[in-house]
């Protein structure tokens, strides 16, 4: 089993990896056979034909190459039949393709492989059958060669779903917000975003594409008030904000779908109504005086699970209870039904299924027409995903490189 | 572990979350029950060493279960006359009520996500605060009853601001200079009793007494007894200072379950990146939760004073034998033989502070 979120030991190599709870002994049991565990791994990385480095650390190696030393990982320990949950999800499209290459060696070898995912071209690509769950039941088993995209797509919703939107002609408005020369750190003080410049206007979508972890985290950051940028400036309707605190940002009508929704975007102990207010819990419409309005609280959890198909529909529930994809659903309905003049969303539909992917462009497209501005940023570079649903792309290279404007 | 135990665990793990509060209750029990039997047999085995004419096992541990339950409450209601308002209960509820306190103070603490260890430092230098504040503002307020209204108030907002002041200082030093609490509280507790026995002796030192101590309060100013309930007077409890306790219990949770600023303070204890996200200023609630938690442990040496000593002392909480031994004229001091009191050692022990199993970094542990 690969989960989606490694199980990796980040300070060991990778051999040390592949090879934990599961080590060839030496000296009667009281070592590790370290070269027996390079020598194989060495061997597996042969026959496969994975450039694996057996001595390289986890966490200096790419996201790609983790996933390679979980696929080791399982074959080291002779597994025949690998399961892989969401494995293309943290991957460049490289990566992904060079993933399923690795497929092709595995199969051809005769082993067999589960992969999980939400992605009607990748299974398309990849499987020879595919079954389709939905609500936890399988609904229909298929040739890959003998189906297509619609299909599946059709079995997945449970009704037939129009892959393609075209845009409606875009009226932009105001300017609602300009960034200039912003400048920000990480966390260990490497520049990400250098000197970026870009503005978005009412009624616009504005796409930032580009793979993962290339500034793009930093520069949302440092927009939506979480991280104090190091030069530049951040305007919001004409005011200048670069010095704002988050909650003041929230309350100026700035929403965010944050890239991480464990971390950041639930508080997983809470139920669905106390995550129904996080950010506006001194908002007047939930406090009073201080004071916390759970009845209106409750309400609006409610309003926010039927209207994004949030299940098991009981706003008691704890956040962590809930599946990856209707986590996300309670985060973008919160964030949406903000009322908010921008909004900041990192992957909305990531990991919920084609049917509220579908739903979640809808509700851009509406605020979009509503004279909202939106600014999307997104990993996928193919036109299906990102920069059909915007306006105007700003696609990010490396890190060093400026933000340019289409 | 196998991946079969793993998953067991892990399936136990998942139950437990959803462990509805009779189960929680039953599992407290059960818990309560299995200590009782470690103890048992702890009891058991010191009995073996000792020497009692020949049997094996010394001490019988349901006589000392008998003896610490029964004497606790002053005597087993069913076998022999026993009063609710004996001398045993009032010392044991005179220990609870400022354990309510010390507790309630280490509680809000960690719901910020916070270790208050440093309850002890906030405790003295509140009751000293206390004790100095109703001594000043007695000659300018009228005795009786109408000075026991407005002195009890004096003293307990007294503890409440400079133990507050005393948590803030953990608080600002982690906000805004990444100190780790726990060090910083426990190492303010020795600069409390330090402070608080310069103070004692230079400035407010009772000039009858060779104890570093202050004069006492007038008697009006002490916390009154109920009267009808009739605890023996002599006895330093008061049913109402349990009620304030109790009271207080009811106050922070609606702090906690239905204010914004609980809200945010919740937020902060389980998910402190959630909290950023939510638009909470972490390094002000770090600050302003550790206030709140130091003026409860501030109130807490409030009610020692106006409760039980009258005066502050040096070292009033942790080290009350001593206190207590320096009595020589009344003999052996019968508190000594307190069961409460000789087994668990009173006061704010660090040990007893830290809630059991608790960790201080809960980040990463979800994925």
């Amino acid at each position: 089993m690969i989960h989606q979120h490694f199980m990796l030991v980040d300070p060991m190599t990778v051999a040390e990896n592949i090879a934990l709870g599961n080590e060839p002994r030496k000296w009667f049991g009281l070592a590790v056979d370290t070269d027996r565990v390079r020598e194989e791994v060495a061997e597996l990385n042969d026959r496969y034909g994975f450039a694996v480095d057996p001595d390289a650390r986890i966490e200096d190696v790419s996201v790609g190459v983790q996933q390679r030393v979980e696929i080791l990982k399982a074959l080291y320990r002779g597994a025949d039949t690998l399961i892989l949950d969401e494995p293309t999800a943290v991957l460049t499209p490289q990566e992904v393709e060079g993933l399923f290459e690795v497929f092709d060696e595995l199969t051809a070898q005769g082993k067999t492989i589960i992969f999980i995912t939400h992605k009607l071209g990748e299974a398309m690509r990849t499987a020879d059958e595919i079954t389709v769950l939905r609500d936890g039941k399988a609904v229909s088993t298929v040739e890959a060669d003998a189906t297509t995209r619609e299909e599946l797509a059709e079995l997945m919703v449970g009704r037939e779903v129009l892959l393609d939107h075209e845009l409606e002609p875009s009226t932009p408005g105001e300017t609602v917000l300009d960034v200039t020369d912003l400048v920000a750190t990480d966390a260990r003080d490497v520049e990400r975003v250098t000197g970026v410049d870009f503005s978005i206007r009412e009624g616009e979508v504005f796409g930032i594409a580009g793979v993962d972890g290339n500034g793009q985290a930093e520069l949302v950051e440092a927009i939506t008030g979480l991280r104090r940028p190091d030069e530049g400036t951040v305007h919001f309707r004409g005011e200048d904000v670069t010095e704002d605190s988050r909650r003041e940002r929230i309350e100026a009508g700035m929403a965010y779908v944050p890239e991480d929704r464990h971390e950041r975007g639930l508080v997983m102990d809470f139920d669905l109504v106390e995550n129904a207010i996080l950010g506006s819990q001194h908002a007047p419409e939930f406090a009073n005086n201080g004071r916390i309005d759970w009845e209106s609280a409750r309400d609006h959890a409610e309003d926010v699970i039927e209207t994004y198909d949030v299940r098991p529909p009981d706003p008691d529930v704890t956040a962590e209870s809930l599946s990856g994809g209707n986590q996300q659903k309670a985060i973008v309905g919160r964030e949406f039904e903000r009322d908010p003049d921008l909004v900041v969303a990192t992957h909305p539909p990531r990991g919920v299924d084609i049917g509220a992917t579908e739903f979640i462009h809808d509700q851009i497209r509406a605020l979009r027409k509503e004279g909202r501005a939106i600014l999307l940023v997104s990993s996928k570079l193919d036109g299906r995903t990102a920069t059909r649903r915007t306006d105007r792309d700003g696609r990010r290279g490396r890190g060093d490189e400026r933000l340019r404007r289409r | 572990m196998s991946d079969g135990d793993d998953k067991e665990w892990r399936a136990l793990l998942d139950r437990l979350q959803t462990a509805t509060y009779g189960e929680r209750i039953l599992l407290s029990l059960a818990a309560l029950v299995l200590s009782i039997l470690v103890g048992a047999l702890v009891v058991l085995v010191s009995g073996i060493p000792a020497d009692c004419g020949g049997a094996t096992f010394c001490y019988n541990p349901i006589e000392v279960y008998y003896e610490l339950f029964f004497g606790a409450i002053g005597g087993n209601p069913l076998v022999e006359e026993w009063s609710p308002t004996n001398f045993s209960m009032a010392t044991t509820l005179q220990t609870t009520t400022i354990l309510l306190f010390t507790g309630l103070s280490v509680a809000v603490a960690f719901q910020a996500g916070m270790f208050n260890i440093g309850t002890q430092g906030q405790l003295v230098l509140g009751s000293l605060a206390t004790a100095v504040a109703v001594l000043y503002a007695t000659p300018y307020l009228p005795s009786g009853i109408l000075g026991t209204l407005l002195l009890i108030p004096v003293g307990v907002v007294a503890g409440a601001a400079i133990g507050g002041v005393w948590g803030a200082i953990p608080g600002a030093l982690k906000a805004y200079a990444d100190a780790n609490e726990v060090i910083t509280t426990i190492m303010l507790n020795f600069v409390a009793t330090g402070i608080s026995a310069v103070l004692l002796s230079q400035y407010f030192q009772d000039e009858t007494s060779p104890n570093p101590q202050t004069p006492a309060i007038p008697e009006y100013a002490e916390i009154p007894h109920i009267p009808v309930v009739g605890f023996e007077p002599r006895i330093d409890f008061s049913l109402l200072a349990l009620l304030f306790a109790i009271a207080l219990i009811g106050a922070v949770h609606f702090v906690l379950r239905q204010t914004s600023f609980g809200y945010d303070l919740r937020t902060s204890g389980k998910q402190p990146e959630a909290a950023e996200y939510g638009g909470v200023d972490s390094k002000r609630l770090m600050v302003s939760s550790m206030t709140l938690s130091g003026a409860l442990g501030g109130i807490g040496g409030s009610l020692w004073v106006l409760m039980v000593h009258r005066r502050a002392k040096e070292r009033v909480a942790g080290h009350r034998h001593r206190d207590r031994g320096a009595a020589p004229a009344r003999g052996r001091p019968v508190w000594a033989d307190h069961p409460v009191r000789r087994h668990a050692g009173v006061l704010p022990d660090d040990r007893w502070l830290l809630p059991p199993g608790a960790r201080a970094d809960r980040r990463g542990r979800r994925r």
